[in-house]
């Protein structure tokens, strides 16, 4: 299911169009696509491994992971 | 979930226990009218709504209540069976009954037991409502049954679809992730601002634009508001629309013809104002009572004459025995053939002095030219007639004959009645034409009235088709008409509105561009990277969750549009569309819609296709949930096809049985009455493709007028 959601988001032309991100270049599962180096990619994936994993995560809960992460990447 | 046997005992019709045992796929249940079918969905929707509580006297068998004596009690119940996981799950509503001594009856509040068997046939009183919950969830079960045909139709609310597209789409995943990512936008756009006013040399600028922003979204928001509510009310009122459309045929018809009867009574009562029958009044002034008086004149003058002549023959006499002078002058007159002579005078003074001066003998019409003996003769009349105006002095006086002239008044009379006979026989011509126009106008009424009482039938027989009664038929069109130029008015508020709605979108952008614009040249630069990255990742997420709804609709309507066409093999076909619209609820509402293959819609259906068209809806949502391998529930449906025909009855169960999924149906097709006035089944059931099927029927003999003597028999066909 979270590779679905990933790649349904991922799909979206936004990532081709402003990111530059090639279609064949795009990472088909949660995995790669929590390593990618992009930090669109690895956003999305970081927040629906969280949502997947606790579907119950508050937003504040959700915001410090996401903050965290976004500090992590330098953005 | 399954249900592989539903028990009812002592419930309404059911008297005594009745099982029917089903299978999966397609069960049928046959019965007439009033014979139980609809108290079969009525027992299990009586199980299944567990949050209503019920009135137990009114559900007891009556049969049952009269056969129980003293103080003896029974239970009423209706047990579903079901298969669930493996495990098999019984499920029991029931309450007791007990009759008291003065014949009273007590019931005890219904309860809700369950019992859940394992494979290894171990078995374990579970709490039954729970149970109840977990094998048949209250949302799947408000898209199980149905009732009638009119329930078909589960997408007219605007919940259902996000209910729908909860239960079986993938669009509900992506709910949490664009509320998610909507929150985290909005705090990254705060920090921002929280940022730039504390940096920024721009600060009184930037919590100036920091106001306006919230005022222009304010504005925006009202105007999206003012939108939604127009978009609401003109959805509501195209509903009102379809719905008046079933009957704005019947409407147009009964408004004509009241019009055509009103013109009718108006020509009717014009025509009846004509008819005159006041014949008395008649009678005296115009002389109708005088009709038949010309005989009776003539009887009169030709008396009146021969008494003139009786009196002139004994005055000649008399003046004859009298004097020769007088009797000289009468022996002068005498006529030919010892006629008497005309009185004199007549003719008149003025006739005579005519008849000289243009020489013609008027009374015998002969020339008579001065001279002649003819003039002669009418110039001594006259002479005669001069002479006996004046006094008679030679004449004794003292010995007269008549001593009164009465009949002079009587010949008067005669001469003055001749001039108006002429009048009184006009009166028998004008009572004729009297009596013919009263008769032909009356002929008109009763043609008015034939015309009147024919187009009341007809309109008995428009009303009888309607299920409205007249005063809201007549409504329908006043309404019909108001609700079109409500709809043409409220698209051009729309236009308006919407224009507007894209001004207020670009001036709030234009300020939200303006502020960030400062924001980035004071604020943190990992600030503004963090929330332009979070903007772009809620457009990815609402977008791709507009996406997934679109293909869910796609699904749906491709899907439905497959079902329509088996279902209405030989039948107009038509196309299932789909039609977003806006709504103020968090709910995206959608319109089924039927339309004809150049698109145009299709206006009123009649019941059978909008019925397919629920139905092929319903039966693409349950496909679309078996091919996302969720757990199986059962559709059940009373009289879902009243308004088909047997044969297309037959040829949609087939396609039911088509299909694996378990459906019970309650049809009042297939039974009939043989030769002995007996119910009995059709042959073409047998061509009926089916996984079971039962009938129910009720024991007979019974008293129509005693429910106590009721019970329903059911029996595997």
């Amino acid at each position: 299911m979270s590779n679905e959601l990933l790649n349904s988001f991922l799909d979206h032309e936004l990532l081709q169009d402003k990111y530059r991100v090639q279609k064949k270049d795009l990472p088909n599962n949660l995995k790669d696509a929590l390593k990618s180096e992009n930090s669109v990619v690895n956003s999305i994936a970081m927040i629906v491994q969280t949502i997947q994993s606790d579907s119950n995560i508050t937003d504040k809960a959700l915001k410090t992971k996401v903050s965290q992460h976004l500090n992590e990447y330098s953005l | 979930m399954i249900i592989k046997k539903v028990t009812i005992e002592n419930f309404l019709c059911y008297y005594g226990i009745k099982e029917f045992e089903f299978s999966k796929g397609l069960n049928i249940i046959l019965g007439e009218n009033g014979e139980g079918k609809t108290k079969f969905f009525d027992a299990i929707e009586w199980l299944l709504n567990t949050s209503y509580s019920s009135n137990e006297i009114t559900l007891i068998s009556q049969k049952a209540l009269t056969e129980v004596t003293g103080r003896e009690s029974f239970q009423v119940s209706v047990k579903l069976t079901c298969e669930h996981d493996d495990e098999i799950v019984y499920i029991t509503r029931q309450f007791r009954v007990s009759k008291l001594k003065d014949e009273s009856v007590e019931t005890t509040k219904s309860i809700l037991e369950g019992v859940k068997e394992s494979r290894t046939g171990e078995r374990d009183i579970v709490d039954g409502k729970q149970w109840l919950d977990i094998v048949f969830p209250p949302e799947i079960r408000r898209y199980s049954m149905f009732k009638g045909e009119s329930s078909l139709n589960i997408l007219k609310e605007d919940a259902s679809l996000s209910n729908l597209i909860n239960l079986f789409s993938d669009a509900k995943n992506y709910d949490k992730y664009a509320s998610k990512i909507e929150f985290l936008r909005v705090e990254a756009e705060r920090e921002v601002s929280e940022n730039t006013r504390i940096n920024t040399k721009k600060k009184a600028e930037f919590e100036s634009l920091e106001k306006q922003i919230i005022l222009a979204q304010q504005k925006k928001s009202q105007i999206e508001e003012q939108l939604d509510r127009l978009e609401q009310n003109t959805n509501t009122t195209i509903e009102l629309v379809k719905e008046a459309e079933k009957f704005v045929v019947n409407a147009t018809a009964l408004e004509n013809i009241n019009k055509r009867i009103d013109i009718l009574n108006e020509r009717k009562q014009k025509n009846d104002a004509k008819i005159e029958e006041n014949y008395t009044t008649s009678l005296l002034d115009d002389f109708w009572i005088l009709m038949h008086f010309e005989p009776i004149h003539n009887e009169f003058s030709r008396k009146i004459q021969e008494s003139e002549i009786a009196k002139r023959q004994l005055q000649q006499e008399f003046d004859i025995s009298k004097g020769e002078t007088k009797g000289r002058r009468i022996l002068q007159a005498k006529l030919m053939n010892n006629s008497s002579p005309l009185p004199i005078g007549v003719p008149n003074k003025a006739v005579m002095v005519e008849m000289l001066k243009d020489e013609i003998c008027k009374v015998c019409n002969r020339e008579a030219k001065e001279g002649t003996e003819a003039y002669q003769y009418m110039e001594n009349n006259l002479k005669q007639f001069l002479t006996s105006l004046e006094p008679e002095k030679n004449i004794e006086e003292d010995e007269v004959i008549f001593k009164n002239n009465y009949l002079k008044s009587l010949v008067n009379m005669s001469t003055n009645h001749d001039t108006s006979i002429l009048k009184f026989r006009s009166v028998i011509p004008e009572i004729q034409d009297k009596f013919d126009f009263n008769k032909s106008r009356e002929e008109d009424s009763v043609r008015f009235q034939e015309q009147i009482d024919k187009e009341k039938l007809e309109r008995t027989k428009i009303l009888g088709d309607s299920s409205l009664g007249e005063d809201r038929l007549l409504d329908v069109i006043k309404n019909y008409n108001q609700w079109q130029t409500d709809i043409i008015n409220a698209n051009r508020s729309k236009v308006t509105v919407e224009y507007q709605y894209k001004e207020a979108s670009e001036s709030l952008s234009s300020k939200i561009e303006l502020r960030d614009k400062i924001g980035e040249q004071s604020a943190n630069n990992y600030l503004i990277k963090k929330r332009d990255l979070l903007k772009d990742i809620e457009k990815i997420f609402k977008e791709t969750k507009e996406r997934k709804f679109d293909e869910f609709l796609k699904k749906l309507e491709d899907k439905s549009n497959e079902i329509l066409a088996k279902i209405n093999v030989d039948a107009f076909l038509g196309k299932i569309i789909f039609i977003k619209k806006r709504s103020t609820t968090n709910h995206t509402g959608i319109n089924v819609e039927l339309v004809q293959s150049d698109g145009t819609p299709f206006i009123s259906p009649n019941q059978s296709l909008e019925t397919s068209m629920h139905i092929a809806v319903l039966f693409a949502i349950s496909n679309l949930a078996a091919g996302k391998k969720l757990e199986e529930y059962p559709l059940i449906f009373d009289a879902p096809t009243s308004s088909f025909g047997e044969s297309k009855t037959s040829t949609f169960l087939n396609l039911l049985h088509n299909n694996t999924n378990q459906k019970i149906l309650l049809l009042k097709d297939f039974v009939a009455k043989n030769d002995d006035n007996k119910l009995t089944i059709k042959k073409e059931f047998d061509l009926v493709k089916r996984n079971k099927a039962f009938w129910v029927r009720l024991d007979r003999p019974f008293d129509n007028g005693k429910l106590s003597t009721i019970n329903t028999l059911v029996s595997e066909i």
